[in-house]
């Protein structure tokens, strides 16, 4: 089991909150997390997982660039030591904190009506489609 | 009445639509994934037809202004460039193939209604572009110029979900390499539309100042041949970006990936167990490549705490991700060691991956000149409550920006660990290389051609 990250992962999503505050604390979490896992890993799991960490932080980039006020508003979050045996636990926490923000990202595209804030959400979910299939390797 | 309005929220409703398709469902066959792939290409092409139509009577409204000026206005050369760049990408064949069925998909029906508000504003206009209605007699070039600033939304919004239907078709059982042949990478036009948006013109440049890189050729056929062509492309713009860009940052991060994706796929090349833990205590050979990764992971781990505070103007992700896809093709991560000696294929990919090894070390003295620029002009940025508490403790301003959750200039103490691994990656990895070529060369009967060199290797 990784308690430390599944439990943060839990944490994070019950206090997430809504809106874009959400997305920014879930995909931020989701990057950080990916670029630990990344390094804790194989390598041949590790170069996708990182591939997952830059369309996550591309991600969290455009919700930073759509509303730049989300980087004050939320807790950065912090994952602790992981242990080769508990990657795989550490992947699935990730990937639903991914989900997560994809769902809330999802919910804000159908009430929001200005242009350019729904073409940024169309990135952010584009990212994090692309991000999850590369960490978790189901790509087919 | 239905108003040139409702049929754009209409076209934008169906984007919405599609991309939450792709985002939450698959599609069940293969032949479902190739229709939507043609109507995603129908919808580029509708794009490009939109963006005909809002042009023409700008420019006759401009010309009278722009009849002494150097060149067209920027948002003017931008569409025309946009234009052309779709219809080299989705045929000029008219109607367009996707325009002959009927529209099934939330794509289709995007086409349909954004080709619909195109004729909607034709019909206001004359042959020769003179208004015809009192709307169009009222609208000026900047109505015309907000709506290419939409378009450009739109087209943005539309390019952002290749990615994911390349993803989903490759789910259905679309072959891969048919997928990248119809979605190759539309990130070039991404950075086309950037230039419709912008609310500032960028300054006209004198004819010979606006010639680029050559654009790329794809080598579909050769992928060796392409990854070499496309990492001297990255080199090239790594080396532009040392200049006096300010928003390197994003392109410095992705090509930090990209160096963890060279490495690994040259070790896995050359023998590398990659699912193992890494070696403990070797440096040299295969494993001396897995390190090399590592210290890029190390380096991207770096850069990603800083804040990229705006989009940047050009990027150089299309070529850095097709220079990834290709080395997954070339050089599986699960390649394993083969006997040598190896084929001549495997000697003309064992170039490729050397060159690509090569010039990942070059572009790395580029990137840490680019890097230092930026940390000496103070334009890197981090959030203050990334910073360690040692140092936030220290310093009076970084506690209340912390307090304040506030992005502050990054101090030397977070920038100097990214400067180090700069100049760890920007160490040649010839020793690495050699030490690969003499356990390779060793059982290789006499005269066998020799599979690394053992000088630096430079691409063809």
């Amino acid at each position: 089991m990784t308690p430390a990250w599944t439990h943060t992962a839990e944490t994070l999503a019950r206090d997430a909150g809504q809106g874009w505050p959400a997305i920014w604390t879930l995909t931020q979490a989701a990057a950080i997390g990916a670029l630990n896992l990344a390094i804790t890993v194989p390598l041949g799991v590790g170069v996708s997982v990182s591939y997952a960490a830059m369309d996550f932080r591309e991600a969290q980039d455009e919700v930073e660039w759509a509303h730049p006020e989300v980087r004050a508003g939320t807790t950065a979050s912090v994952f602790g030591p992981l242990r080769p045996e508990d990657s795989g636990q550490a992947r699935d926490a990730l990937d639903r904190l991914a989900a997560l923000a994809l769902t809330h990202a999802a919910t804000l595209a159908e009430t929001e009506t200005n242009l350019a804030a729904q073409a940024a959400l169309s990135r952010v979910m584009a990212r994090l489609i692309t991000g999850r299939a590369k960490l978790t390797g189901r790509w087919s | 009445m239905t108003t040139y309005a409702d049929l754009l929220a209409q076209t934008t409703e169906h984007v919405r639509e599609g991309a939450n398709q792709l985002a939450m469902d698959r599609f069940w066959t293969p032949h479902e994934a190739l229709d939507a792939i043609g109507d995603y290409y129908g919808l580029l092409d509708a794009i490009a037809s939109h963006t005909r139509r809002l042009l023409w009577p700008a420019q006759l409204g401009r010309i009278g202004l722009t009849r002494h000026r150097e060149g067209l206005p920027p948002i003017e050369r931008a569409a025309i460039d946009l234009v052309a760049a779709i219809e080299s990408i989705t045929g000029a064949s008219r109607p367009h193939p996707s325009q002959i069925s009927t529209p099934r998909s939330p794509w289709a029906h995007a086409s349909l209604t954004l080709r619909a508000a195109g004729d909607l504003l034709a019909t206001h206009y004359g042959p020769g572009g003179q208004p015809r209605t009192p709307d169009a007699a009222h609208a000026t070039t900047a109505s015309f110029d907000a709506g290419l600033a939409g378009l450009g939304h739109l087209t943005r919004t539309v390019l952002a979900h290749e990615e994911p239907l390349a993803l989903r078709a490759i789910q259905a059982g679309v072959p891969r390499g048919l997928v990248a042949r119809h979605l190759p990478g539309l990130e070039q036009l991404a950075e086309l539309t950037r230039g419709l948006e912008s609310e500032t013109p960028r300054p006209s440049k004198a004819h010979l100042d606006v010639l680029g890189q050559v654009p790329p050729r794809r080598r579909g056929d050769d992928p060796a041949a392409d990854l070499a062509d496309r990492m001297i492309r990255l080199r090239q713009a790594t080396w532009e970006l040392t200049g006096e860009r300010s928003d390197a940052l994003a392109s410095l991060r992705t090509m930090a990936g990209l160096g963890v994706a060279v490495h690994a796929h040259a070790a896995a090349f050359y023998g590398a167990n990659l699912v193992r833990p890494d070696a403990a205590g070797r440096v040299q050979g295969a494993d001396g490549l897995v390190r090399r990764a590592r210290t890029w992971q190390r380096l991207h781990q770096a850069l990603s705490q800083f804040a990229v505070l705006a989009p940047p103007t050009a990027s150089i992700r299309e070529d850095a991700f097709a220079a990834a896809t290709l080395l997954g093709h070339l050089a599986p991560i699960d390649h394993g060691a083969a006997a040598a000696p190896l084929s001549s294929a495997d000697r003309r990919i064992g170039q490729a991956i050397n060159g690509a090894v090569q010039v990942m070390a070059d572009i790395a003295v580029h990137e840490g000149a680019t890097f230092d620029r930026l940390a000496r002009t103070h334009l890197l940025y981090i959030p203050a409550k990334a910073l360690p508490r040692e140092l936030v403790s220290e310093q009076p301003a970084l506690a209340i920006a912390r307090l304040e959750h506030r992005v502050v200039q990054a101090p030397d103490a977070a920038t100097g660990r990214a400067a180090r691994l700069y100049t760890e990656v920007a160490a040649h990895p010839i020793g690495a290389l050699e030490a690969v070529h003499a356990a390779r060369r060793a059982p290789a009967p006499a005269g066998a051609a020799l599979l690394i060199s053992s000088g630096p290797q430079r691409q063809p």
